[in-house]
């Protein structure tokens, strides 16, 4: 089994340089880089023309833009082997600080997300697994599935109209009140502030989650309930609470474990459309704008951090099988 | 009427779309303490829906729709679930045949066996435990503290099988429902457990319902014997009188195409001819006229009904008279 | 019965599609998820037929034309009506005063997707068609710059429809074209490609879109499209290449080759049609999901010029109002309702058909 793992392991390694080395290519060898962008402005200010030539020059060969792609991605590929990501086109702050400080907020709300849709699906899926056909598991199952088709940015803007706009109960954007309301507050008027910005970017973010766990779960079940041994556990006189819990659904484990896994990956895209929505000062929000702006350190900084927690994600998913799976791991 | 189960008249059907499936149709035996009897017939016959119904284990569309199964001062087939569940695994206990999909995957036999104790005493854990290990000893498996701890995937398929007879002695019932028991087990296996079975009704006086396709087995392990055609017993006598004495049509062309050592060579294995009925749709009359080679024009019409031909042999043939076989009428 | 039809493979293939559509029947919510894809393909094709201020026909100076046309290709517009400068005047006036024997059939809605209307500019008509919130003249209201959201919607299916069929297009081609190859040849060809797989599967794909989307300048819907199909094939690669895998043991194939079908005919006539089952979900699936990308992109204001008249456009600025004085809520409940339900009716009808396709018979 660890060599399994340590196999997955050097394959996502792999996969990491290849989507490093493609958008890194892909970005240098398009028209356009981020110093012609900025000549439509001067955002760093710089009043002279001739002194602002020479800076960009500069810029420019510290950037490596004058090199071939090649050498410039072995270059950013040494830095980052010293822990250094680049520093940001716009203000020079080093990307990776800009990422740590984004890291927090977007794994809140990715974290409480995951935790939430992984908890809540669990008794309805169950329920739904077991009582599948009724008119109430049927009535749930399809009005889940329709919440599954709803796209989570439309969600979120309807969540917004009701609550923020119309009813004025929650705060229409950010990750809390200004600085000088939050100030004002104690602690726990800070939490509950913080709670009050979360509902809606949080509902948003787990209620398809949740819509496919439940599915996963209740096919899942209703598969494992077929199985010989549910009869053997019913011959031997259990109740039927003991016989899907205990015996089918501690076999729905299995797949569900996988799926933990690489629902990380689908939390980090989706965070991007959300954070951009709520103003959420995460890591999507930081790509949104980085790409808006052409911020390529950034890019691709982020760029590796995404694959990188994808990476994580399924090995993660991997670890998670061969541990609930006694067949895996006493093999 | 010291029997110790009873059956009489029951009739399970399974209601699909297509029609109605009269899986067992009419059927009545007994069985007394420390015999056994061995249920026997072609697949799709309905012994194994016999046997699941005798503890409501038969999975909707199925149900039984008339009949009384007699055991122990009760009817089980109308007494409520909970009552029914104290009754399965404790009093009345049943084994299947692919022991390897029977066992929940999940769990260490040590952990099932404990379930099945712990479901129906009440005793400490560690009790448990040391009375599975026990079992397990009793049952054959060497080294039977260790392998306690294993998972069902590490053993064989003629270990899992005495597992499971472990787990089904667990609470010392009264009856043992063995379906096909040893038909996914290789020969030498098959003698093994059939060994085993005969040894454990020995010493506890447990009684034995067999279901088998395999007359040969029956022979080794069996005292009565019960045919089964088209959802109905069509004979039913001692062993050992069916086999000299064999009455109906169908078991006399069951016993012709057991393969003989010794046998002249040359000569091809008479077959019954014709296939097994659909059992959606029945032969009028007698089910097995259309196959059977000594009908006559009025089994296409009466259905027969089981009478005793000869002391303590009964059979359903309309043309058995005197206690002789229409087959040996014929010559 | 035929023996050569009943015996070919397509035909076999044939046979089965009945059993399914009928299979299909029997769940009512899938029909009616059909009947809405039906319908907004229909209202997509159809939409300059339903509104515009473009006539469908008309005949001018002697001649007949069809200028509604332009929605689907501006150059498709007859140079006659350049010329004459009916770009400034526009339709109704044009043809009034430069032909008075014009004669023409509009569209059920006079508005257009792409502009403002000018008061006035449709005879018969009263009030200001600019106004915001929803009215008589503007059945869902207009957006920030004055468009009628109603025609911007219709024709706003057109766009919907086109990514999710470009997109889905170019994603089964080369996907069916990697399953293939993996699952025909297997060996170490299907190794590789299926290393390939994964390597793509394992990127979160708006990230790659998003980066890609940065690289180019000035991206238009049909860099979409085509960023979408090449990043959404490897659902359609797998089954396919499962599925070729299966019949490549069939005794069929196996006859095939022992007559020295050549393979490539091995591949199109007898094993595609017997594996395309999977892949038509996952391609009902697949426009669900463009459907969703695309709106989605547009809405973070990514992938289309502000003019163009797609949903997710519609929502970014709905979405742009919210923190305003007058939140103009029709900006976000119309699309969004648009969105939802035909992302809902791709993937219902892909559900169905997946039960209706399953060879458990129940």
């Amino acid at each position: 089994m660890l060599q399994h793992l340590l196999r997955r392991l050097l394959l996502g390694l792999f996969t990491l340089v290849l989507i490093t080395i493609t958008v890194y290519g892909l970005i240098r060898s398009m028209p356009g880089n981020p110093l012609t962008l900025l000549e439509g402005g001067d955002p760093m200010g710089i009043a002279n023309p001739g002194v602002r030539t020479v800076f960009y020059r500069e810029m420019e060969k510290e950037m490596g833009l004058d090199r071939h792609w090649l050498v410039g991605y072995f270059n950013w590929l040494g830095d980052l082997a010293r822990g250094d990501l680049g520093r940001s086109l716009q203000d020079r702050s080093p990307v990776s600080a800009a990422i740590g400080a984004r890291i927090g907020p977007t794994f809140l709300l990715s974290g409480t997300s995951l935790a939430l849709a992984f908890l809540l699906s669990i008794p309805l899926g169950i329920y739904c697994g077991a009582r599948s056909g009724r008119l109430p598991e049927r009535a749930i199952s399809t009005f889940l599935y329709m919440l599954f088709s709803l796209p989570s940015f439309v969600a979120a803007l309807y969540l917004l109209i009701l609550f923020s706009v119309e009813l004025k109960w929650l705060p229409l954007r950010g990750m809390h009140s200004s600085d000088e309301a939050l100030a004002s507050m104690s602690a726990a008027g800070r939490s509950w502030d913080l709670i009050k910005h979360m509902v809606l970017p949080v509902a948003c973010s787990t209620y398809a989650s949740l819509a496919y766990y439940v599915r996963f779960i209740r096919a899942n079940l209703q598969e494992a309930i077929r199985q010989d041994y549910i009869r053997t556990a019913r011959a031997k006189g259990l109740g039927e609470a003991a016989v899907v819990v205990k015996h089918a659904f501690r076999n729905t484990l299995i797949p569900l474990a996988t799926l933990l896994g690489l629902t990380l990956a689908h939390l980090m895209s989706g965070s991007v459309i959300l954070e951009r929505i709520f103003n959420w000062p995460g890591m999507g929000l930081l790509f949104f704008e980085a790409i808006g702006r052409r911020d390529y350190p950034v890019i691709m900084g982020l760029t590796l951090s995404f694959s990188v927690l994808v990476l994580l994600g399924n090995l993660l998913a991997d670890l998670l099988y061969a541990l609930v799976d006694p067949r895996i791991r006493f093999s | 009427m010291n029997a110790l189960l009873e059956v009489r008249g029951l009739k399970t059907y399974f209601f699909a779309e297509s029609g109605v499936v009269k899986a067992a149709d009419g059927v009545s035996f007994a069985i007394d303490r420390g015999r056994t009897l061995a249920l026997v017939g072609e697949s799709g016959c309905g012994k194994s829906v016999t046997a699941l119904s005798i503890l409501r284990l038969v999975e909707p569309p199925g149900r039984i729709v008339a009949g009384e199964i007699l055991f122990e001062g009760r009817d089980l087939a109308s007494i409520p679930e909970k009552e029914l569940r104290c009754v399965r695994g404790d009093r009345i206990a049943m084994i299947f045949q692919e022991p390897m999909a029977s066992l929940n995957p999940v769990y260490t036999v040590e952990g099932q066996i404990v379930e099945a104790i712990r479901v129906h005493r009440r005793v400490s854990r560690r009790a448990a435990r040391s009375r599975a290990i026990d079992l397990l000893k009793r049952v054959g498996i060497p080294a039977a503290e260790n392998r306690a701890d294993e998972y069902p995937h590490r053993f064989s398929g003629g270990m899992l099988q005495r597992v499971m007879i472990a787990m089904a002695l667990a609470c010392e019932p009264a009856v043992l429902i063995a379906d096909e028991p040893t038909t996914a087990l290789d020969g030498t296996t098959q003698a093994q457990i059939l060994d085993l079975l005969k040894e454990l009704q020995e010493e506890s006086g447990m009684a034995i319902l067999l279901i088998t396709h395999n007359l040969a087995l029956v022979a080794e392990a069996a005292h009565e014997i019960a045919v089964m055609y088209a959802g109905k017993i069509v004979e039913r006598s001692s062993v050992r009188e069916l086999f000299e004495h064999p009455l109906h049509p169908y078991t006399h062309g069951l016993l012709g195409s057991i393969p003989r050592l010794g046998a002249p060579k040359g000569r091809t294995l008479p077959a019954i001819t014709g296939t097994v009925p659909d059992p959606a749709r029945y032969p009028a009359g007698c089910r097995f006229h259309p196959r059977c080679p000594a009908k006559e024009a009025r089994c296409a019409v009466d259905e027969p009904l089981l009478e005793e031909a000869r002391p303590d042999h009964t059979v359903g043939c309309l043309l058995v008279e005197g206690g002789v076989s229409p087959m040996e009428a014929r010559g | 019965m035929n023996e050569t039809a009943s015996n070919s493979p397509a035909a076999g293939a044939a046979g089965y599609w009945r059993l399914v559509w009928r299979r299909y029947r029997k769940r009512r919510l899938g029909l009616a998820a059909l009947a809405v894809v039906v319908f907004l393909a229909i209202l997509g094709a159809a939409a300059p037929l339903v509104v515009g201020t473009r006539p469908i026909i008309c005949r001018y100076q002697g001649r007949w034309y069809f200028p509604c046309l332009y929605y689907y290709n501006p150059r498709w517009e007859n140079p006659v009506f350049f010329k004459d400068g009916f770009r400034f005047t526009y339709y109704p006036r044009g043809l009034a005063e430069k032909d008075p024997t014009s004669i023409a059939l509009w569209p059920l809605v006079y508005a257009d997707p792409y502009r403002r209307v000018d008061v006035g500019e449709w005879r018969g008509a009263k009030g200001d068609p600019n106004r915001g919130p929803p009215s008589l003249r503007n059945l869902l209201g207009t957006d920030a710059e004055g468009r009628d959201v109603f025609s911007r919607m219709v024709h706003g299916t057109r766009i919907a429809l086109l990514v999710g069929f470009v997109a889905v297009g170019i994603a089964a081609a080369i996907g069916i074209v990697v399953g293939g190859l993996a699952g025909y040849c297997g060996g170490w060809v299907d190794k590789i490609l299926s290393r390939l797989v994964e390597l793509v599967m394992s990127v979160p794909a708006i990230v790659l879109i998003l980066a890609l989307v940065a690289v180019i300048e000035r991206p238009t819907i049909w860099h979409l499209m085509a960023v979408i199909g090449c990043t959404r094939w490897e659902s359609i690669a797998r089954y396919l290449r499962a599925e070729f895998l299966r019949l490549k043991e069939t005794d069929f194939v196996a006859a095939a080759r022992a007559l020295g079908v050549p393979p490539h005919r091995i591949i199109l006539r007898h094993m595609l049609p017997n594996a395309l089952a999977p892949v038509i979900v996952s391609i009902s699936f697949g426009i669900a999901g463009a459907i969703l990308l695309e709106s989605g992109l547009s809405f973070l204001g990514i992938g289309s010029e502000p003019s163009t008249p797609s949903w997710g456009r519609i929502l970014n600025e709905g979405f742009n109002t919210l923190g305003g004085e007058r939140p103009q809520w029709w900006l976000v409940l119309f699309p969004g309702l648009a969105i939802f339900t035909a992302i809902c009716a791709y993937n219902l009808v892909g559900d169905t058909l997946q039960e209706a396709m399953d060879p458990r018979i129940r």
